[in-house]
C-alpha cells in the first residue's frame, strides 16, 4: 500500500518536474550572447541596426587627433562618429581610439532610430533570426534586392525541419516526451487490438455453443426415450460415441456444453432419466473431463469443476473436496463445502465444524438446504458445529436446532448460554421462543434485565410466548426501569398475551400517558397487527 | 394430426417434450417467449397448451389469459419450478389452467397427460 503511494508521488513529481522545465526551456529559445557577439561582429550589416561612437577629450589631445578624417563631428563636450552600420567597423575604430590615443569612447547601440542598450540589441537579432528575417551569412546584393521576390527567396537556404531536428534529438527532455507519447499510442492500439480479439473470440465461442447445444439435443433425447436404463448400461463408451458427433468429442468446449445440458436434464428430470443421465456422464468419461477441471489455476474454473461434481454424485472426488474446503476463495470454498456436506453423507458434518472463516448469511442459506435434505434420512449431529472454535459456525447451529426443530439441544443451548456472546444469545433466545423451551426460562428473565436492547427485546417477545406467572411480575418491574418506547410497548404487548387481566389492571392503575395509548393500539382489532 | 404448443425459454427441455410428443404422433410447435407464445395461439390453432410460468416478455399467467380469451376451449398445462409462489399457482388455475405439472418431472408423465387432455 505505501509502496503504491510512494511511486505515485515519485510519478507525480516527475511530471510536475519534465512539464515546468519544459516550459521554462520553451520560453528560453533565444541564442547565446557569445553567438550574437559573433554575428554581430562578422555581418556587415543588419537591417535596423546602427551603431555610433561617442568620445569625450580633453582639450589638449583635441590638436592630436585627426577626427575629421575618422568622420567625426562636435557635439557640445562630445565627438560623435557618424552612423555606422558594421558592428565590426565599430569596434575596429574604438579599438584604435583606445590603444592609440588612449581614449575611452563609448558605443551607442541603435535600433532604427531608437537608441538602445545592448540587451535590447540582443533580443532584436534573437527575434530576427528565430522568425528568419535575418539569415547570418547570407548576403544580398543591391541588385538582388531589387529582383524579383521568389528570386530573393530562391537563393535563401532555408530547411526549418532540418534545425528542428536537431533541435529535437538535442534535447532529452522532448526525446523523453516523444518516447512517452509513442508508448502510450502503442500501448493503445494494442489495447483496442486485444478488446477486438477477445470479443471475436467470445462471439465465436457463443455461436459454438449454440451450436453444440442444437447437436446434443437429438442425441439426448433419442438415447433418453429410445433406450433402456439397461441397454445404456451395456453400451461402451464407442457405443455411446455414436450417438453423438463424432468429430466434435474431443473439443473441450463441446464436452463442457453436453455436461451442462446433462447436469441441466438431470435438475428438470425425474425417475429414471435422472440414472440414465448420470450413466451417460459416467460411461462417456465427461467425469474425468469435470475433475480435471479442479487442478486448473481458475478460480471459476475449478467451482465450475466443484459444481458439477455435486450435481452429478462424483463421490470419488471427495479426498479433493477435503482440500478446497478451506480455500481462500469463496466461491471455491463454498462450493466444495456444500459438495462435501452433500456427497460425504458425514452426519456429524464435520466440515461445517472445522471451518475457519465466518459463515455468509449465503452460505448458511445454502448449507441449510443441504442439511435440511440430509436430516430427513439421518439425524445429523448439530453438537459440534455448537462446540466449534468459529463463532459463525456456532451461530449457524443454534440457528439450525432451531430451523429443524431440534428440542433435543436446548439443554446444551442452555449450558452455552452463560459464556456465549451477544449475537449467540439474540440466536439461543430465538431458538428458546421457537422451540417453546419452557424450562429455560431463567436465562430468558437474566435476558430481560440486560442493558442490550436488542437482547431485551428479544427476551420480552419470548417471554410473551413461554413466560409464567414471574415472568408477568417481571415484565411490570422492568417498564419502570426503561425509557425506550419500543421496549415499553413490546412489554405491554407480551404481558397482554401473557395475562389480558393483568395487563388491563396494571395499564388502568397507571398514570403515564403513552401506557393507555399502546393499550388503545393493542386492544384495536384493526391496529393491533400493525 | 392434433396440434401442441410449447412455450418454454429452455430450449433443451422444449426440445426434449416435443422430441416426447411427436413419438405419440402429435404436431408440435415451440416458442420461447411470450409474444411469440401469444402469436402462435392466434396463427397456428394449437389443441393444447404446455407453457412454462417464467418466459421472456409475458408470463404463464398472461398466456393463459390470452389463450382463454381467444380458444377458451384448449387445455393449457403449466410447467413450473418447485420455487414457483403458491399464489401463482392457484391464480394459473383459477384462470382456466388444466394441469400443473411441476419441475422437475417426468416427460412420460407429461406425455400420458396431454393425451389424457386431448382425448378428452
Amino acid at each position: 500500500m505505501k509502496k503504491g503511494y510512494l511511486r505515485k508521488f515519485l510519478f507525480l513529481i516527475f511530471l510536475f518536474s519534465f512539464f515546468n522545465i519544459s516550459f521554462i526551456k520553451g520560453q528560453n529559445d533565444s541564442l547565446s550572447v557569445e553567438k550574437i557577439e559573433e554575428i554581430l561582429t562578422f555581418e556587415p550589416s543588419i537591417q535596423g541596426l546602427y551603431y555610433q561612437l561617442e568620445v569625450k577629450t580633453p582639450k589638449s589631445q583635441l590638436g592630436q587627433i585627426d577626427f575629421e578624417e575618422m568622420n567625426f563631428s562636435k557635439s557640445g563636450d562630445f565627438l560623435l562618429s557618424d552612423t555606422l552600420v558594421s558592428y565590426g567597423k565599430a569596434l575596429e575604430i574604438k579599438s584604435l581610439l583606445e590603444t592609440k590615443y588612449n581614449l575611452d569612447p563609448f558605443l551607442k547601440y541603435f535600433i532604427f532610430d531608437m537608441v538602445s542598450d545592448r540587451e535590447s540589441v540582443n533580443a532584436y537579432l534573437s527575434n530576427l533570426i528565430r522568425n528568419e528575417i535575418f539569415i547570418p551569412g547570407i548576403q544580398i546584393t543591391q541588385e538582388e534586392m531589387e529582383g524579383e521576390l521568389i528570386i530573393l527567396g530562391s537563393k535563401v537556404p532555408f530547411k526549418p525541419f532540418y534545425k528542428l531536428r536537431i533541435k529535437l534529438l538535442q534535447d532529452i527532455k522532448v526525446i523523453l516526451l516523444l518516447a512517452i507519447l509513442i508508448l502510450f499510442i502503442f500501448s493503445s492500439v494494442i489495447l483496442v487490438l486485444t478488446m477486438i480479439f477477445i470479443k471475436a473470440r467470445k462471439k465465436e465461442k457463443e455461436i459454438l455453443t449454440k451450436r453444440f447445444k442444437d447437436l446434443t439435443y437429438e442425441p439426448l433425447s433419442n438415447l433418453l426415450f429410445e433406450k433402456s436404463l439397461e441397454e445404456i448400461m451395456e453400451y461402451s463408451k464407442q457405443d455411446l460415441e455414436q450417438f453423438l458427433p463424432t468429430n466434435y468429442l474431443s473439443k473441450p468446449l463441446f464436452k463442457t456444453v453436453l455436461i451442462q445440458e446433462i447436469i441441466s436434464l438431470n435438475k428438470n428430470m425425474k425417475g429414471d432419466f435422472k440414472l440414465k443421465l448420470k450413466l451417460i456422464y459416467r460411461k462417456l468419461d465427461l467425469h474425468q473431463f469435470t475433475l480435471s477441471r479442479l487442478q486448473s489455476k481458475r478460480w471459476d474454473e475449478v467451482a465450475t469443476g466443484i459444481v458439477e461434481i455435486n450435481e452429478m454424485d462424483l463421490t470419488e472426488a471427495l479426498p479433493e473436496m477435503e482440500k478446497l474446503v478451506s480455500n481462500k476463495n469463496f466461491y471455491i470454498r463454498s462450493n466444495a463445502v456444500a459438495t462435501q456436506l452433500n456427497l460425504s453423507n458425514d452426519k456429524n458434518l464435520t466440515v461445517l465444524a472445522r471451518q475457519k472463516y465466518p459463515l455468509s448469511s449465503w452460505q448458511q442459506m445454502k448449507y441449510l438446504r443441504i442439511i435440511k435434505f440430509l436430516s430427513t434420512q439421518n439425524l445429523v449431529k448439530i453438537i459440534y458445529l455448537l462446540e466449534s472454535d468459529n463463532v459463525s459456525v456456532r451461530i449457524f447451529g443454534i440457528r439450525l436446532v432451531r430451523y429443524l426443530g431440534r428440542v433435543d439441544r436446548i439443554a446444551k443451548l442452555s449450558e452455552m448460554y452463560p459464556t456465549a456472546s451477544l449475537p449467540e444469545k439474540v440466536e439461543i433466545l430465538r431458538s428458546f421462543n421457537a422451540l417453546n423451551a419452557e424450562s429455560e426460562l431463567n436465562h430468558v428473565h437474566d435476558a430481560l434485565y440486560s442493558d442490550q436492547e436488542e437482547l431485551c427485546l428479544i427476551a420480552i417477545q419470548t417471554l410473551g410466548n413461554i413466560g409464567d406467572e414471574n415472568s408477568q411480575a417481571f415484565l411490570i418491574q422492568r417498564l419502570g426501569m426503561i425509557q425506550s418506547f419500543a421496549l415499553e410497548k413490546a412489554i405491554l404487548t407480551s404481558l397482554a398475551t401473557l395475562n389480558k387481566d393483568v395487563f388491563l389492571n396494571f395499564v388502568s392503575t397507571s398514570t403515564k400517558a403513552s401506557y393507555m395509548k399502546i393499550k388503545d393500539h393493542l386492544l384495536d382489532p384493526i391496529l393491533s397487527n400493525v | 394430426m392434433k396440434n401442441v404448443l410449447i412455450i418454454e425459454d429452455d430450449r433443451l427441455i422444449s426440445s426434449l417434450v416435443q422430441f416426447r410428443l411427436k413419438k405419440d404422433g402429435y404436431n408440435v410447435t415451440m416458442v420461447e417467449d411470450g409474444i411469440a407464445g401469444m402469436n402462435a395461439i392466434e396463427n397456428a390453432s394449437p389443441d393444447l397448451i404446455i407453457t412454462d410460468v417464467m418466459i421472456p416478455f409475458k408470463n404463464g399467467i398472461e398466456i393463459i389469459n390470452h389463450a382463454k380469451k381467444f380458444s377458451p376451449k384448449v387445455p393449457i398445462i403449466v410447467l413450473s419450478s418447485l420455487g414457483e409462489e403458491e399464489g401463482t399457482v392457484m391464480e394459473a388455475f383459477n384462470l382456466g389452467a388444466s394441469d400443473f405439472i411441476p419441475k422437475p418431472f417426468n416427460p412420460n408423465e407429461l406425455a400420458m397427460r396431454v393425451k389424457r387432455l386431448i382425448n378428452n
